[in-house]
This record gives structure tokens, sequence and C-alpha cells, in this order.
């Protein structure tokens, strides 16, 4: 039982990370109808910029997650305002593809430009407290990123569901042709949504530095391509459902190392079955858990 | 401005003054030989002294630094001449042609003819700069003979680009003069292009010239490439040479500074970073603009690798199919297809494995080649012709690499993964079993392609793009598990069995079969798919069939092309069937376009050469591949050749088609 406990709060962690992270695929998705590739490493230069708030400018924590999240956020929209912007009215595929793009021009010109040597936040940024609850090890860092993640979910969910600004967002996922006629303008709210999620990434890029101290260009894609599925396993364009299917990927891929080793599973089946489990719900339910299936009409 | 036809000055005019300009600066101003004594000695003393006061060099008091200059500059005098009156413009332009010629073929035969027989080094070497402008420029003229002049063409087409002209006079116009230019610069091309006939030549002509130009630089192209300067021949036409100076660039220090590792410390991380930008720019221009044996900076380079492409390949290339263009009509109209087909393959490959033959790197780039060439026609079939959007491309070559190369290593080689080779056959036999091998590993990719082809039926779109992810990561998950097959630590030993020809064979196979699927009533369900499906499902178009049999015959193609690359690579590991591979894929796509088989061979082929130039600038390369998918994006995003195909004209071109002038000077308006 302890051990579940136990394996249960590491999932939960995992879960939280994916899920800060899977909210930025989805949103954008929600808006712009993209799959942002470049997300992932959105993430990543949100987890270096806190490299540079933590070492280089000396800052603590939570003046470092600030800074990191703000810049991040405006890289985010750079981004959309340079490369996805110009293709609004060309075909979709050509949007993913400079988003591919864009994504491998960030991790190699992060390599090439700070070179290859890993990186990791000072000891004193986060110092390290466990606690034990009868058996149970929980680590500060542990609650910090559940309760900060969780914290971070619902300030989000509160813009988007509560605020003019959110519902002009939902408005635009509904219908991107009427928003306009509205008088509500397009090209602020989807700022604002890569915005919101290139800071949202940012926050997960820095709990992921503090959790899993190796930070290297290309953490990005494996990350981002998980999270990404979390994503689409919740269905895509909604965020409750990226928050849930983050923690469903997070349970799944701490689960299935912890009681698999019995069964010979060892840890580096993680991907296939988290990618089998991606196939299977798109197979049975092509939209998702929470997707809503669109009707093509004739 | 010149004569008194009061008509626009032309492109073809300013290509004229631009050229003349040139000649008289090369002939003139540009030192052509050094004398023992260190003095140099233009072209014009060359030409003036009649007395031999100059102390030439034996070798070199020959015509050839006489004739050229002269023909240059007679050829620059009646060019300009030719400005004068329309009457006279057609006929000095004939003139020039004739000269132009002539100096083209005095340079090849007897330039290189006598280099050969006497076994020296070259003219070259006393000649380089100004020879070489001469020769640009008036090549120059010879294209400008080619090209209309606004009042002897046909009175429609001048007036086009003569309204534009007007209009771009008018104030307030301003942006338009740019839009002018370039409109007039592209129907210029066009026109100079139609009146070279360069559209009527048929493809077997120009693959004859291209027999021709290896031809040349297997002969000339070593004594060639070392007069110019290079340490050995240039492998892919100079590209991977080009790059060469860029390779000592670090850029790594630029933001280090501000994004320290734990064992590295700065106390002033700004002026560390500006330091090393400094030091970066110092360096740039130093790779750009140095100039030497040693270490030649781009510009150099650059020089050198243009004169050896334009000698070697561009002008041999253009002047035997300009020649060949009836005689090879003639042999195509009178030859069945499949014939004229087979004769051009076959000529094709003469030139292939010819230029292939000069060293491992090229075989080895050319068999990268058609790997890529298989690739990417595979991956256009659906995302291009069934408008799916298929990103996994690389699993599927993955399942083909490891199936083919298990048999092969199990069944017919002795090594230290499955022991000795199960199977003791004849050297005959093993080349059946590499193909037998080659389609199992198609057929077991095919079969991984039904995890696509079944999700397809009720998902398309982005979700069917997570599908084809997903089975990407899969298959490369499922073989970093498996130990038997070496898991992430990969496959030692694979016989290295592909060569020129088996990728030739099978690279020309899949080109057939998927533009005969794709040109087939089957095919046009295909492309029904993709501009409707729901219509197409109600004309009674089978769709789930035709995606089925779409997704299998892509994936096998991938699978056969996975094989063939592991057995050139004589190592896989799963790393080498990521993401990236996929991504590779699919910049060849969108590169040649979507939908044209030609553009993807063409795309494969400029990649191939692209990743190889790219190589000396390491992880830079990677910056710059991105870099140019986004721009190609934003700017073209119908790729290179995007819906349409290279005409390669089987049945030849009929000459009754168009009866056309024997210059090409436009008179006559049916070379429309």
């Amino acid at each position: 039982m302890e051990y579940f406990i136990q394996q249960l709060l590491n999932a939960l962690q995992l879960g939280s990370l994916y899920a800060l992270i899977a909210l930025g695929y989805s949103m954008v998705y929600g808006v712009l109808l993209l799959i942002n590739f470049a997300h992932g490493d959105i993430f990543m230069v949100g987890a270096f910029l806190g490299v540079f708030g933590s070492i280089t400018l000396d800052l603590p924590f939570v003046p470092t997650l600030i800074l990191s999240m703000v810049l991040t956020g405006l890289l985010g929209v750079t981004i959309e305002r340079v490369a996805y912007k110009p293709l609004r009215q060309a075909s979709r595929l050509s949007v993913v593809i400079t988003a591919l793009g864009v994504g491998l021009l960030l991790e190699n010109g992060m390599l090439a430009l700070t070179g290859a040597n890993p990186r990791s936040y000072p000891q004193d940024f986060i110092t390290t407290t466990v606690y034990n609850f009868g058996g149970v090890s929980i680590s500060n860092v542990k609650i910090l990123i559940i309760v900060l993640a969780a914290v971070l979910f619902a300030g989000l969910y509160t813009i988007v569901q509560r605020t003019k600004w959110g519902m002009a967002m939902r408005a635009i996922s509904y219908d991107k042709f009427a928003v306009p006629l509205m008088g509500v303008s397009q090209d602020q709210i989807i700022s604002l949504t890569f915005l919101l999620g290139a800071g949202l990434a940012a926050a997960g890029g820095i709990l992921w530095g503090v959790a899993f101290p190796v930070l290297n260009p290309y953490m990005g894609m494996r990350v981002g391509w998980k999270a990404f599925i979390a994503a689409v396993v919740g269905g895509i364009g909604d965020i409750r459902g990226a928050a849930i299917g983050g923690l469903l990927l997070g349970f799944i891929e701490i689960m299935v190392p912890a009681y698999g080793a019995s069964f010979g599973i060892s840890s580096t089946w993680r991907d296939p079955i988290a990618f089998g489990l991606l196939l299977i719900i798109l197979v049975v339910r092509p939209t998702g858990l929470f997707g809503v299936a669109r009707r093509q009409k004739v | 401005m010149f004569g008194a036809a009061n008509r626009p000055f032309s492109i073809g005019d300013w290509l004229v003054l631009a050229c003349a300009a040139v000649i008289l600066i090369a002939v003139l101003g540009v030192p052509w030989l050094s004398l023992e004594d260190g003095s140099t000695v233009t072209a014009y003393n060359l030409i003036a002294d009649t007395d031999r006061e100059l102390d030439v060099p034996a070798r070199i008091t020959n015509l050839f630094l006489i004739v050229v200059p002269v023909v240059a500059l007679a050829g620059a005098g009646l060019a300009v001449w030719s400005l004068a009156s329309p009457r006279r413009a057609r006929m000095a332009a004939r003139l020039v042609f004739i000269l132009g010629l002539i100096l083209v073929g005095y340079y090849y035969g007897i330039f290189f003819y006598e280099d050969w027989v006497n076994d020296t080094t070259s003219a070259t070497d006393y000649v380089r700069g100004g020879f070489y402008l001469a020769l640009v420029a008036g090549l120059g003229l010879v294209l400008q003979a080619a090209i209309p002049r606004a009042n002897t063409s046909n009175p429609s087409e001048a007036a086009a680009p003569a309204v534009v002209g007007d209009a771009a006079v008018l104030p307030g116009e301003r942006r338009s003069a740019l839009a002018l230019g370039r409109a007039r610069l592209s129907a210029t091309v066009r026109q100079a292009a139609a009146a070279l006939q360069l559209s009527r030549v048929p493809v077997l002509a120009y693959l004859i010239g291209m027999f021709a130009a290896t031809e040349l630089e297997r002969r000339e192209g070593q004594a060639f490439a070392r007069l110019l300067g290079f340490r050995r021949m240039p492998s892919l036409f100079g590209s991977t040479e080009l790059l060469e100076p860029f390779s000592r660039l670090d850029f790594s220090g630029v933001l280090a500074p501000l994004f320290p590792s734990p064992s590295d410390s700065f106390d002033a991380p700004l002026q560390h970073s500006w330091e090393a930008v400094r030091k970066l720019a110092e360096d740039f221009v130093y790779a750009l603009t140095s100039h030497g044996p040693r270490e030649p900076g781009f510009f150099s380079v650059l020089l050198r690798v243009v004169e050896y492409d334009l000698i070697m390949f561009v002008i041999p290339v253009l002047v035997v199919a300009l020649l060949l263009r009836r005689p090879s009509n003639a042999l195509l109209v009178r030859l069945p297809t499949w014939a004229g087909l087979a004769l051009q393959i076959v000529v094709l490959y003469g030139a292939v494995s010819r230029w292939g033959a000069l060293s491992d790197y090229r075989e080895l780039v050319l068999i990268y080649m058609g790997v890529n060439i298989m690739l990417a026609i595979s991956l256009n079939l659906v995302n291009g012709y069934m408008g799916e959007f298929s990103v996994g491309h690389a699993g599927f070559m993955a399942v083909g690499a490891y199936v083919s190369s298990i048999l092969t290593m199990w069944l017919f080689v002795d090594e230290r993964v499955f022991g000795e080779a199960v199977l003791s056959v004849p050297g005959w036999a093993l080349t059946i079993g590499f193909a037998i091998a080659l389609i199992a590993g198609g057929v077991a990719a095919a079969l991984a392609g039904l995890l696509v082809a079944f999700p397809s039926f009720r998902t398309r779109g982005d979700y069917l793009a997570i599908v084809t992810l997903a089975v990407n990561f899969i298959v490369t998950g499922l073989i970093n598990n498996i130990d038997a097959i070496g898991g992430p630590r990969g496959l030692n030993g694979v016989p290295l069995w592909t060569n020129l020809r088996w990728i030739f064979v099978f690279t020309i196979l899949s080109v057939l079969a998927i533009h005969h699927l794709v040109s087939s009533t089957f095919g046009k369900g295909i492309v029904a798919i993709r501009e409707d499906e729901i219509a197409a499902e109600l004309m009674g178009v089978h769709t789930r069939r035709i995606k089925l049999v779409a997704f299998l015959v892509s994936s096998f193609i991938a699978g056969v092309s996975g094989g063939l690359f592991a057995h050139v690579l004589a190592y896989v590991n799963p790393g080498v069937f990521g993401i990236l591979k996929s991504t590779e894929a699919l910049v060849m796509v969108y590169l040649g376009g979507m939908g044209t088989i030609s553009g993807s061979i063409v795309a494969a082929v400029l990649f191939t050469i692209l990743i190889e130039a790219l190589r000396p600038l390491a992880v830079l390369k990677w910056v710059v591949l991105p870099l140019i998918l986004i721009l190609l994006m934003l700017f073209r995003p119908q790729g290179l050749f995007g819906f349409r195909e290279i005409n390669i004209n089987l049945k030849g071109i009929r000459e009754d088609d168009a009866p056309a002038g024997p210059m090409g000077v436009r008179d006559d308006a049916a070379a429309d």
C-alpha cells in the first residue's frame, strides 16, 4: 500500500508536468486548429531561461519562474507573429510543417548557440527536504510541483471560463468566422493564446528542471511529444481534457514499470505502451476522451 | 536611345551593353599573363604585340591568347552595332552566335586537346581572371542573340512589357518598378529559353548531354580541378567544398555564458558573450574573403566551383542537347514508347554510373539519393496524391530495414549476432536472396502500414497524422526493446550489398510503379479522395479499398528503401529511423511539391546534395535545414513543382507541331 501511494505521488508529479505542457497544445489547437509542434521546444526554452534567471541573474525561485514565463510567453507570441500568421490563409498542412520547422530550429539553434554541455539549476534554487509519513516519503519538490500545477491550471481555467478574453477564445474555437464580425480582434486573441500556452510551458520547464535536473536542448522533443499525446488522449482543444490526459499519461508511465517489472516489462517499454494507448484511443474514440466530433457537412 | 527605331530599351539590350563592357574590361584591364620578370600583360598587349617584343613563354605564343580576345572583341563590337537598328540586329545576332560557338568550340577543342596530348599543366595557369570574364561575357552575348528585341519580335508580345513600362513611369507607382523589372526579367528568360528551344529539346538529348559531360569529366576533371586549385576533384559539383570555409566557425560561445553549465562559471557573462560574437564576426569575414592555397575563403571557392561546373557540366550539357535536338527527336518518334523509355533509362544509367565511378563518396551519395527518391515518392503518394498527412514514414523504413537485414544476416552471412549462415549458397544465388530479403522487408513494412490504413477509415486530417506519428514511435520503441536484434545498440554487421546497380533498379521500378498507379483509373480515385472524400464515395469510388492499397504501396516502397539503406550503412539502430528521418522525408515532399513525381525526384536529389553540402557546418546543418523549410512554406508553399510534372516526351517532340526558325530568333508567332 505504501508502495502504491509512493508511486501514485510520482505519477501525480509527472502527470502534472505533462498536463502543464499539454495545455499549450490544446489551447492553440482549440483556437487555430494547428498542432503546434514547436511547443515542446518552447518548453525547453522556458527551462533554459530558468538557468539564465537562477545562475546568471542569481534570482530566487519565484522571480525566476515569473521571468521565464514572461519571456517564453513573448517568444511564443513572436513565433506566432513571424511564422504562423502569414500562413493564416494557407492550407493547414503548410502551417503544421512550419511548426515542425520552428521546433527543429529552436532546439538546434539552442544547441548551436550554447554548446552541448548539460545544464542544471543551482543547489540552493530549491532545497530539497523529504518528509516521511508512515513509510511514504514525499519531498517538498513534489508538493511544489503538484500544487503549483494545480494552481496554474485553476488560474487558466478561470481565465478561459470567466473572463471576456476567455469567452473570446472559446468563441473563436467555436466559429472563427463569426467572431471578427462581433468586433473581437482575432489576432489579439490568438496572441493571448500563445502567450498563455508558452507561459505555462515555461512553468512546466522550470518545474521539470527542478524535478529532473538535466537540461539539454533536445529535452523538449521527448517531453513535447509525450505532452502532445496527453493532449490528444484528453481530446485536443479542450483544456480539461489536456489536464486529465496529462495525469493519465503520467499514471501509466509510472505504474507500468512499477508493477510490470514482475511480468518482465521494464521501464524501456514506457514509450511503446504510451503510444500504443494513443493508437487504441484514437481508433476507438477518434476525438479523444473529451473531444466533440465535428460533423462534416457535405 | 540607339538607332532610328523609337523602341524601348529591352533587357536584351542592357545585357548586350553589360557583356560588351565586361569584355572590354577583361581585354583591356585585367591581366591575362604574368611574365618572368613579374610584370603582367593584358589581352590587349598580346593582340597588339605583333612584333613579339613581349617575353611571352614559348607555349603560350599559340593562337589561344590572341584568338580568344579578338573573337570576344569582335563579338562585343557586333553586338553593340546590333543595337543600332532592327535589321542589323538580326544579322549581328547571328554573327555573334556563330562567333560565340567558335569561342566555346575553340576552348573545348584546342585547349583541352592540347593539354591532354602534351600532358602538361595548361594555359589556364596564365589566363585566369580575364579569360573567364571574357568567356562568361561571350556566353552572355550568345544568349542575348536569342533574346528577341522589342521591335523585331511579334508586336503583341512586345506590347505587354511596354505597357507595363509606361505604367511604371506614372507618379506614385513606385512599388511597381520592382515588380515590373521582375516581370520583364521572367518574360525575357522565358522568351530566351523558348527561342533557344530548350523546351523543345527532348529529355533524351539532355541525358546524352549529361553522359557527354560525365565523360568529359572522367577524362579531364582531375587535371582541370588541379588547375583551378582544388586539392582533388570536386565530388558533388563542388557543393561540398563550398561551405568548407565556414566549418571553423564556433557559435557555441555566443549564448553559453548566459546559460552556464555547472562546470563552468563566468563572472561577466555579457562581456564573454560579446567577445564571442566579435570573434565570430572576425572568423566569418575571414572565412568569406581569405584566399590562398591552404585555406581558401568562400568567395574564392565559389569562383572556382562556378568555373568548374560551368565548363565541365553546364556548357557541354547545353551544347550537346541543342545539337542533338533534331536527331534524338527523329529517333524517338520512330521508336515504340517502351523502347524510348528503355533507351532513356540506359543512357541515364550510363551517365549516373560514369559520374559515380569517379569516387566511392559519389557512389555513396548516389545511393542515398536513390533511397531518398523512393522515400519521397512513396510519401508523396499518401501526402500529395491522397491528401492525407503522414508524418511517420521512417517507421515503415525501419521495419523494412530490420526485416531485410535480419534475413540476409541470418540466412547468408556469418557474423556474430545470428552466428553462421543458415544457407550456404553460391554467389549468384546471393543476388536472388538479397532481392527476396528486400521484398520481404517491403512486405513487412506494408503489414505495418495496415496499422495506419485501418485507422484511416475512421479518422483523417490531424488525427490520422497523430496515428502515423504514433506508429513511428511504436516501431522504434519495439525495436528498442527486442534484445535479440540488438535493442538500442542496433544491429551490427549487415552485409554491404547495396550498390549503384541495385539502387538504380529499385528506384526506377518504384518510380514506374507509382507513376502507373497514379495515372491509372485507380489513381484517379486516389486524387478524388484528396479533393473530396465524401463526394468521391457518393460517386462510387471505393474509398476504403483505395486507401488500403495506397497505404500498402507507400509503406512497401518505404520498406524496400529501408532495406537498401540498411545494406549500405552496414549498421542499423532504431535512432536512425526516428522523427528526424520522417521530417527529412516531409521536407523532400514539400520541397518538390505535392502530387508530383518529378518534383519529388528533383527535391530528393537536391536535398541529398544539400545535406552533404551542409555537412561541414556540423550542428548548424540542422539550423539551416528547418530554416529552409520555414522560408519555403512562407514564400512558396506549393513547392518547386506543385501538381505539375516534367514531360519527358517519350515519343519525341514532333517537328510539325510548330515550325521553328533556325536560330530561334522569334520572328514567327508559331513558336508559342
